[in-house]
């Protein structure tokens, strides 16, 4: 009897906490995807996922589907006897019109959903639809881009809009040779509002101090020398009249190597480089500053950056900061240091 | 009618016999005792030629040495001259004193310490008349020479290893341990093998508590025979609910005194050619003998090693099942994607694969270690590389799969005590259950259970987690991982109370 008892107790332990575990899945049974794009459509959104193509380079597969909603759709593309696992989506694509539309529900999906990751990259396909930059690329590919210096993660945009009510995403353009990079997409609230492209981009990075290590040519004397810019740095001070924000005070310092030079450096040449330098940073600065004053945005959180050079003041400028960011005066200076010019004389 | 089939029958009970042989002593109840024995034999012989004083010399053949009887025993009860004119009653009194050239010449009295000494190999001398006997001690030394450790080879130690012979292997450790204080106590375990168990350790530094505890245990044990070394474990151990060995155990001199410098109590057996000690604590079934001969480093290193080797073969099949079933978020993207393209076309699911594979791996272990040597080593190769391979390529499993249970199997053998790497091989496969049940929650739930499991074991009142789980109130210190140099580990583990903790000048 006892032994009986025993049995079935030890039958009943095994079996009824079997319910509240949790469900596995067979790993060989996954269709593991690694970009996610997400346009507008007149039903709401459409979905647009691809395996990335595998690791021997086969072709991509790419699914679609509409609905209302993203999490809606997700679900309708798993119709149909797929398994689909979103857990390894290394890059999320959001077309431009949705991303003018508004991103708030895209991002929210992503928060939420307990297989995507915040760490995700996101990308705006600028002028164009996410379904078309995902057509038939390696998920390897778009996942290069993740490395670069640009990258920006879902986490750092969500972070950027809470704090700032407004962020930046990188954006990427189509093209005959595959998607490249175009610029920053700005975000005001959850939505779209305009590119910084060229030297706005650069400006950013450079307030940001990340940025892509850049070959600069610069005139010397009748011909041309090479830096390769290296390192960069920024800082930002507030300045106040009293307790009256009046401006900003931002200093970049940019370190570059000389790589090429048609004749052997002097210590004048070598200045000469390096005013050069730092007139073309310091331009590039105030064409992002004017950008994001002009958008009315502080997309770069400069202000929580002034904040925390002056905790003191901080009350006063976050008081201030909505109301006199689009006009506020911004000194910038910029420093250049040449590094690695064994040959000056 | 019970569960599990018809109810099991009561137990009859088991009363030991005392005396063994009730009967007085006599030659006629001597030769009654060993009829239909072909190997029991008797001769008369006159006591120095003198026909009215014949005495009969009763021995077991193949037990005692035959040039011994005859040039120690037989000689000197032929030619002693004082002997032919003494009576017989100071004849007996003339051989006890030294008349007969044997080592040891013992008086008896009783059946069972007679018969005892046939066994043993002695020649037993009964006088007409008397109901005393004279038992000569002619034993044969026959024995399996000393010859090198096989399953602890070492390369800067000692070539030595323990032998069938109990008294051979006490004279190994006399050898190594000269001082006095070296204790060996005797006690018979066994009612039909009646083999010597001798207990040994150092007086004045092992604590007389543990001592004691080891002699109470052996004398409760009351078994038909003590032929194999799980008849003395299981019953000296404080519980067989477990898998974990609780004793020590050596074929090596030296480590074996190792053991009994540190403050245990060791245990030789007659017929087992390694010693046991006692208390076995967790950390100890992770040193190796040669790590004393190790430099510090080097030896710290390797103990390093198989710690994360424990970790890898308990662990990793289960947390495999587990992170390619449940978890497979936390696999890094291009792993999860190799695992999938070795997955494909192969008709089992994950937790099968694993569970068939371990399985294999046991029976291909078993059938290797059943086999001789050079056949063992051709089963191991058909098994593991022409086996697995065609399995591969079969597609019946996945290389992922072969690869973490090799893996696993591989840290096992990193175990310097297989007998603990074979209770980690049963909760390795118990952990793969528990991941295939509820992925990660199943096994860290596994190894909570295990270590709890871990934290109630004692061998002889010595927490077997000593000194992980238990420093007898000690901070616990880096030797336990790290193989410190030896001039800094001055203290012998408190946990073992030493009378004397000191260890070195």
């Amino acid at each position: 009897m006892r032994r009986s008892f025993l049995a079935l107790l030890l039958a009943f332990c095994l079996l009824a906490p079997r319910a509240a575990l949790p469900r596995g899945r067979e790993v060989g049974e996954l269709v593991l995807l690694r970009a996610l794009g997400v346009d507008r459509h007149h039903t709401g959104v459409e979905l647009t996922a691809s395996d990335g193509g595998g690791q021997g380079g086969e072709a991509p597969l790419v699914l679609r589907e509409t609905g209302e909603s993203v999490a809606g759709t997700c679900l309708k593309m798993q119709e149909g006897g797929r398994n689909l696992f979103l857990g390894h989506v290394g890059s999320l694509l959001l077309g431009e019109e949705l991303a003018r539309w508004g991103a708030g529900e895209v991002l929210e999906y992503v928060e939420r959903d307990i297989e995507m990751r915040l760490g995700t990259p996101l990308y705006i396909i600028k002028d164009a639809q996410a379904a078309e930059a995902l057509e038939g690329i390696q998920a390897d590919t778009l996942e290069e881009f993740g490395n670069r210096a640009w990258a920006r993660t879902v986490k750092e945009l969500l972070v950027g809009l809470k704090q700032n009510g407004a962020s930046f995403a990188p954006a990427l353009r189509t093209g005959e040779e595959g998607l490249s990079y175009a610029g920053y997409a700005l975000f005001r609230g959850e939505s779209l509002v305009g590119y910084a492209q060229g030297e706005a981009a650069k400006g950013m990075d450079l307030l940001r101090g990340r940025g892509e290590e850049e070959v600069v040519e610069l005139p010397l004397g009748e011909e041309r020398a090479a830096l390769r810019v290296v390192g960069m740095e920024s800082a930002i001070r507030p300045l106040f009249e009293g307790e009256t924000l009046t401006g900003l005070e931002i200093r970049c310092r940019v370190e570059a190597n000389v790589i090429a030079s048609p004749t052997p450096l002097t210590e004048e040449s070598r200045e000469s480089l390096t005013a050069l330098l730092e007139e073309r940073e310091k331009a590039r600065i105030e064409t992002a500053l004017d950008l994001a004053q002009e958008l009315g945005a502080d997309f770069l959180g400069l202000g929580k950056s002034a904040a925390l050079s002056c905790p003191w003041r901080r009350e006063a400028l976050e008081r201030q900061w909505a109301q006199a960011f689009p006009t506020l005066e911004c000194r910038v200076t910029a420093e250049g240091t040449l590094e690695r010019s064994y040959d000056i004389k | 009618m019970g569960f599990f089939g018809p109810r099991q029958e009561e137990v009859p009970p088991h009363p030991r016999q005392e005396p063994r042989i009730d009967l007085p002593l006599s030659l006629e109840n001597v030769k009654q005792v060993f009829s239909d024995c072909v190997d029991f034999s008797s001769r008369e012989v006159d006591l120095a030629g003198d026909e009215r004083k014949r005495v009969t010399a009763c021995y077991v053949g193949g037990m005692v040495r035959m040039e011994r009887a005859a040039d120690y025993v037989l000689r000197p009860i032929a030619q002693n001259e004082r002997l032919r004119e003494a009576g017989l009653e100071e004849a007996f009194r003339l051989m006890v004193n030294g008349a007969l050239y044997s080592l040891s010449v013992e008086e008896r009295t009783t059946m069972d310490q007679a018969v005892k000494d046939l066994i043993g190999g002695c020649l037993l001398l009964f006088f007409p008349g008397k109901s005393n006997v004279l038992s000569c001690s002619v034993g044969t030394e026959e024995k399996r020479s000393i010859s090198p450790p096989e399953n602890e080879p070492a390369v800067k130690g000692s070539q030595d290893a323990f032998v069938e012979n109990l008294r051979t292997n006490t004279s190994l450790v006399r050898r190594h341990l000269q001082a006095p204080e070296l204790k060996i106590r005797e006690q018979i375990v066994g009612r039909q093998s009646l083999t010597p168990v001798d207990i040994l350790y150092l007086d004045g530094l092992t604590d007389p508590r543990l001592v004691g505890q080891v002699e109470e245990r052996l004398a409760k044990i009351d078994i038909d025979a003590l032929l194999a070394a799980g008849n003395l474990e299981e019953y000296l151990v404080d519980g067989t609910s477990t898998a974990f060995p609780l004793l020590l155990h050596s074929e090596r001199p030296d480590r074996f005194c190792q053991w009994l410098a540190q403050g245990r109590v060791g245990l030789l057996i007659e017929g087992l050619p390694f010693g046991y000690a006692c208390p076995g604590t967790v950390g100890e079934f992770f040193r190796a003998s040669q790590d004393r001969a190790d430099n510090w480093m080097v030896a710290t290193l390797l103990t390093v090693l198989r710690y994360l080797c424990l970790f890898v073969t308990l662990l990793l099949p289960g947390f495999y099942i587990a992170v390619v079933n449940f978890h497979q978020e936390m696999i890094p993207t291009k792993l999860a994607l190799s695992i999938l393209a070795a997955k494909e076309n192969v008709p089992f699911t994950t937790v099968f694969e694993v569970l068939l594979l371990l399985l294999a791996f046991e029976i291909l272990q078993e059938a290797g270690l059943r086999l001789p040597p050079a056949i063992g080593q051709s089963v191991s190769i058909i098994g593991g590389l022409v086996v697995g391979t065609a399995a591969v390529e079969a597609k019946l499993v996945s290389p992922a799969v072969l690869i973490v249970v090799a893996a696993a199997g591989i840290a096992g053998y990193t175990m310097p005590s297989q007998e603990f790497a074979g209770a980690l091989r049963l909760w390795r496969l118990l952990l793969a259950v528990l991941g295939s049940l509820g992925g990660l929650f199943g096994v860290v739930m596994g190894t909570a259970v295990l270590i709890l499991r871990l934290g109630r074991l004692e061998s002889f009142g010595v927490a077997y987690l000593t000194p992980f789980a238990s420093a007898a109130g000690e901070q616990g210190s880096g030797r336990t991982i790290l193989r410190l140099p030896l001039k800094k580990t001055v203290l012998r583990e408190k946990a073992l109370r030493p009378r004397n903790r000191r260890n070195q000048g």
